[in-house]
């Protein structure tokens, strides 16, 4: 069967899929001589749950089940070959058997569905070969010790689904099943087999592809959401896409039918028949588990129905009226934007403005980068990663093509490194080399969509075709530079008849989707000194819109940094050209840009002067404008301005002012440096902390008391102070004779006795602390007995009561009365949403000879209290 | 009717919900900032955005734009961390009044409500059991409760943050957990009013016109002005089973963990918010003997609307 038939199949009707076979297995109650049967009587490893081997050792029993589910009403059913790969069947040792196993499924179903077909010839069946996930996964480390390392590898993957899908197709299999994938990276792997196997028989397999889900948020067991899988099988042209295993019925819906509204697939369901007991056993009966297929079926979610665990022919049997008159779920169209995708999808829209793509993991654009992976430093490198992604960039760019380093070693461990940061894995990458196996090394460890940068016509049309067919295959959308036969295309005619060449290419012989496409025109360095570069700017710009005009569904990227290549050292003319840059070819229609992502600024932050001079430059609006940019900038290395410099001045000062520094502005990245340092300076611990940093926290206090400085601020000001004060913790108790710090004032602080809310409590805390005050924290649920208890041997000179819901108003009654009893004297402070200024003069000041105050306000804390 | 469970409610379903206006204003910062989510995620619609204000706040504002940047990171790292999921379960019972006693006869379970006694010129003394059908009419209403709680999956992150004494990003995770159990509590509200009661299904108010309570029906909450006393939490857990999500209620009617939410889904065309404000001697007598607790259990429990 071809995909074209099955499709109509699918558009006319309903289609029922077979059920679980594990559980009919587990009927039969066999033993270990029933699976290993005469043949393997001998065979060293135990054979007990391996149910793909029973296709040699037990076939009627398998054919009896396939019997079953065909009398009960499959018109799908699968081969018993779920786990009959390489990887998985290594288990059980019984890797040299996988061929002969697969080709007996496939002819054990393929015989039992034509002799059903013989005896029932209006029925049509077909037979999937159950292509399983393994038991390894190729996106995560089993080490949680070294994060790089990988059990299993996609080529490892595709060569054993290699094997199993074509001794399935050999065995007489119509499609493939792809079940139970938990890691997208497999599927790749499986998809690829697919296609390799489909090239090799000359013929047409249609792939089911079915996903399951992780219990929480609705990802797979690798991270990826839904929508990003989409992205990363949308080369492969599958059939149906569906979920199966991981839940029940009823909760799988709300995914199926976020599937079902964006996929541009037909759409499978096979749930679990409920979720398992605390026996293990699955107990959802037949007709619940089809009151909610009905449901799907209602609501018009579904094509193919079935069962997974704890399913049986019962079960199925009970879908058979649902299906007859059924209206069978009608597939969206296909998307017509770039796709990409990480664990999160990214889609490239024209209301995005633009994408920007972080540069710096580039050992050729970046010094520090390059220092970092040839020293293994990797924790670093990937901090660079992740500051960018945190910054603003949509995508990373990530190229190791440098003389002294091993670059397809290193693209792997560091893709595999992000493969374990979430924060990082979650947008799409950049591949970025100019080596095939450097971007093929790449495109196998992730599990998102990527995009290679790049291909093009330098070495002709053969290579060039080859290596897009090649990227389609494996999945990624690709950048061409506007390059060709003859060289790089520096003016604009020549930029657009290349990027129209490799369009139509492209397009037409490749068969790449246009919004996979992106053309890069080349950015080239403007005033050099050589006229000729002077338009390169304007005459990318033209390109772009060119581009956007002519060649339909094509995207645009671009690397900034390049055009202002002739100004290294001067960061703000640099950043100046940029940003205008930037904006004209946004404007022009740019969807993606490769830049710094945390030194991008808006044009209205220019010096207005500058602005002007650099449009010149970039819009060749004059021809002196280079000569004059170029002039603007030598003035400035002259007199040093400010900015970038500015902020880095900071680290030239004292260890005791860069404390200070610190302390104000909340950083923490040097204080374990500045802290070693400041030891050496200054004669004991405790004068570190009575000097720069009191200092520091003392000016935060009254900065935030004035209203100049704000609440998140202090907090991190105290997270700093914190940070600072446990590093200093060794070197404080080696020098013993020293006294605690000299404070304002010990305070207590409690949410009453009942009451849990405490967010209000921590705030005013860290407000105090910052004021210099010891805070001794007794948390939430504080009955009064402590309270009292921890006033009389900590003397503290406040107690600060909190309280959210009204009954702890009551309670605060309560502890002053026991304070009053306990012959306290220390004042008293209430706060909490519960509380009030009345409430506190009228009913709990009363019963305290001492001054009981109320603050509604953090920032009246410290005032207050002293 | 019956009780539901939602186990896992994703962050990305709740998140749209947030009322950052809220989340500002817990770290001192104007509600006016507030319009910053709203802003293209680029630098330089950012730069606009604070050249908006007057000189004066700009400081302000480029603080406000930090947090808001952190807290954004934060939240993006929950979800992929799939940490940040909410829970909720509701129910919907029989209801009628009885006076000011709303009554579910199936579950033998009494909820006494208060009545304003402000003098007003509208003359309209509210009462929540007004907005259910009186027993007299002999014709059967209902009533919903809930309970929802965010961030129970997120305590792992906060352990490690107060380990690293990073208080910063502890104190922004507990002030984005309870801001996530207001976003629960509205998405559920929204979902309860168009399919689970389904008394609106074709409502389609957007999310600013959700904060304005522009929908028909309320969801008073436990411990707020129009239901006021707190131990009525320990009637809701009767009803719904609270520690079926987790929670726990101290011997107060507080509910632990903190991010969370419980309280009644009322769906009366003229239902809307107020406050109950002070009451007298005499009504506090009623409510007491309605309410079965001596005198001064109540004047202890309401001692915000005796002052």
């Amino acid at each position: 069967m071809n995909k074209d038939n099955f499709r109509e199949i699918l558009r006319e009707r309903i289609l029922i899929l077979d059920g679980a076979m594990g559980s009919l297995i587990q009927g039969y109650k066999l033993t270990e001589k029933d699976y290993r049967g005469e043949r393997f009587a001998e065979f060293p490893i135990a054979q007990t749950g391996n149910n793909d081997l029973l296709n040699l050792t037990q076939a009627d029993i398998i054919a009896r089940i396939h019997g079953e589910y065909l009398k009960a009403g499959a018109d799908i059913f699968s081969t018993n070959s779920f786990n009959a790969n390489a990887i998985s069947m290594n288990d059980y040792g019984m890797e040299a058997h996988v061929r002969e196993i697969n080709l007996r499924a496939a002819e054990i179903a393929r015989n039992t569905a034509d002799a059903f077909m013989a005896e029932n010839n209006q029925r049509k069946v077909f037979v999937a070969g159950s292509v399983g996930p393994t038991n390894k996964t190729a996106s995560m480390s089993p080490d949680v010790n070294d994060p790089a390392f990988r059990a299993v590898t996609y080529g490892d993957l595709r060569a054993a689904y290699r094997e199993q899908i074509t001794a399935l197709a050999e065995g007489g299999i119509d499609l493939v099943l792809i079940e139970t994938v938990f890691d997208t990276l497999n599927a790749k792997a499986a998809l690829d087999a697919v296609r390799e196997v489909e090239i090799h028989l000359e013929r047409e397999l249609p792939v089911m592809l079915s996903v399951t889900l992780s219990g929480q948020g609705g990802r797979t067991f690798s991270g990826q959401t839904l929508e990003a899988l989409l992205a990363s099988i949308e080369h492969a042209g599958v059939v149906s896409v569906g979920l199966n295993c991981s839940f029940g019925a009823a909760d799988m819906r709300p995914y199926l039918a976020a599937l079902a509204q964006t996929a541009p697939y037909f759409i499978s369901a096979h749930p679990n028949a409920g979720m398992p007991n605390s026996f293990g056993t699955y107990e959802e009966t037949p007709r619940r588990m089809a009151e909610h297929i009905a449901g799907f079926i209602r609501s018009g979610l579904v094509n193919i129905v079935g069962g997974c665990c704890g399913t049986t022919p019962q079960h199925i049997a009970h879908y058979v009226p649902l299906v007859v008159g059924a209206r069978p779920h009608t597939p969206p169209p296909p998307p017509r934007t770039l796709r990409l995708s990480g664990l999160e999808v990214l889609e490239v829209k024209p209301q995005n403005r633009f994408v920007p793509v972080g540069e710096r993991c580039n050992v050729a654009g970046s010094r520090k980068f390059l220092r970092l992976i040839r020293e293994k430093k990797y924790e670093e490198a990937l901090s660079i990663a992740r500051k960018q992604v945190e910054d603003g960039a949509q995508i990373v760019d990530v190229n190791m093509d440098e003389g002294m380093l091993h670059a397809a070693e290193e693209m792997k461990t560091f893709l595999n490194l992000i493969a374990a940061e979430p924060d990082i894995a979650r947008v799409p990458i950049m591949i970025d080399s100019s080596k095939w196996e450097v971007i093929e090394a790449g495109l196998q460890c992730i599990q998102g969509k990527s995009i290679v940068n790049s291909i093009s016509l330098k070495e002709g049309e053969d290579v060039f075709l080859a290596q897009a067919a090649h990227l389609r295959r494996l999945g990624a959308a690709v950048v061409v530079m506007a390059f060709d036969e003859q060289g790089q295309a520096d003016v604009f005619e020549r930029k657009i008849r290349v990027c129209h060449r490799a369009y139509r290419l492209l397009t037409e012989k490749a068969g790449f989707p246009p919004q996979d496409i992106l053309f890069d025109p080349n950015v080239l360095a403007v005033a050099t000194g050589i006229e000729e570069h002077n338009r390169y700017g304007l005459d990318f710009l033209r390109a772009v819109e060119w581009i956007k005009q002519h060649l339909p569904g094509a995207g645009v990227s671009g690397g900034v940094s390049n055009l202002s290549f002739s100004f290294r050292g001067n960061n703000r003319v640099r950043e100046a050209l940029h940003a205008v840059f930037l904006h004209h070819a946004v404007n022009k229609g740019m969807d993606m840009a490769i830049v710094n992502p945390s030194s991008i600024i808006p044009c209205n932050a220019i010096d207005p002067a500058l602005r002007s001079l650099a449009e010149d430059v970039v819009l060749y609006r004059r021809a002196e404008a280079a000569e004059e940019l170029i002039a603007y900038a030598q003035q400035m290395n002259a007199d040093p301005a400010e900015s970038p410099a500015q902020q880095e001045a900071w680290r030239e000062t004292s260890p005791g002012q860069r404390l200070e520094y610190a302390l104000k502005k909340g950083v923490t990245d040097f204080l374990e440096k500045d802290v070693a340092e400041a030891l050496q300076h200054y004669p004991r611990a405790v004068d570190i902390i009575d000097g720069p940093l009191m200092n520091g926290m003392n000016e935060v206090g009254e900065l935030f008391g004035q209203g100049k400085m704000f609440l998140p601020q202090v907090v991190k000001t105290a997270r700093t102070m914190k940070k600072a004060v446990a590093l200093l913790q060794p070197a404080i108790e080696a020098e013993k004779n020293t006294q605690t710090k000299t404070t304002a004032g010990k305070v207590v602080f409690a949410t009453v006795k009942g009451d849990v809310h405490d967010i209000g409590k921590n705030i005013v805390s860290i407000v105090l602390t910052c004021n210099n005050y010891e805070v001794i924290d007794l948390g939430v649920m504080v009955p009064a007995e402590v309270i009292v208890r921890t006033a009389i041997n900590e003397r503290p000179d406040l107690v600060c009561l909190s309280g959210l819901i009204t009954p702890s108003l009551e309670e605060m009654v309560h502890v002053t009365g026991e304070m009053q009893k306990a012959g306290l004297t220390i004042p008293v402070m209430i706060g909490g949403a519960t509380t009030s200024k009345l409430h506190t003069a009228v009913r709990i000041a009363p019963h305290y000879n001492y001054p009981v105050v109320h603050v509604t306000d953090a920032s009246q804390a410290p005032l207050v209290a002293s | 009717m019956g009780v539901h469970l939602i186990q896992e409610i994703p962050l990305a379903r709740v998140r749209p919900y947030i009322q950052w206006k809220f989340f500002f204003t817990a770290w001192r910062l104007s509600g006016g900032f507030a319009t910053l989510p709203d802003r293209h995620d680029c630098p330089s619609c950012r730069t606009a955005w604070m050249e908006g204000f007057p000189p004066e706040e700009r400081a302000k504002a480029g603080e406000a734009w930090k947090l808001y940047t952190d807290a954004t990171q934060l939240l993006n790292r929950l979800e992929t961390l799939q940490a940040g999921c909410s829970k909720a379960i509701y129910g919907f019972f029989p209801a009628n009044s009885r006076g000011d006693t709303i009554r579910l006869a199936e579950n033998g379970l009494s909820l006494p409500m208060l009545r304003q006694q402000t003098r007003k010129e509208t003359e309209e003394y509210k009462s929540l059991a007004d907005y259910i059908l009186p027993e007299s009419e002999k014709r059967t209403d209902y009533i919903g409760a809930f309970a929802v709680t965010a961030g129970a999956g997120a305590e792992p992150l906060k352990q490690s943050f107060e380990n690293e004494g990073d208080s910063y990003s502890a104190v922004l995770l507990q002030s984005l957990t309870d801001r996530l159990a207001e976003a629960t509590a509205e998405y559920l509200h929204e979902k309860v009013r168009r399919t689970y009661w389904g008394y609106a299904p074709k409502e389609t108010w957007t999310i600013p016109e959700l904060f304005r309570a522009k929908y028909r029906g309320i969801r008073p909450a436990i411990g707020y002005p129009s239901l006021p006393e707190q131990l009525l939490n320990f009637s809701l857990n009767e009803l719904l089973d609270f520690s079926r999500i987790g929670i726990e209620l101290t011997e107060n009617g507080a509910m632990y963990p903190t991010s969370s939410i419980s309280g009644l889904y009322l769906s009366h065309p003229l239902a809307s918010y107020f406050m109950i404000g002070p009451i007298d001697e005499e009504q506090l007598s009623d409510y007491a003997t309605r309410r079965n607790l001596s005198k001064s259990d109540v004047r202890r429990l309401l001692a915000k609307n005796l002052q």
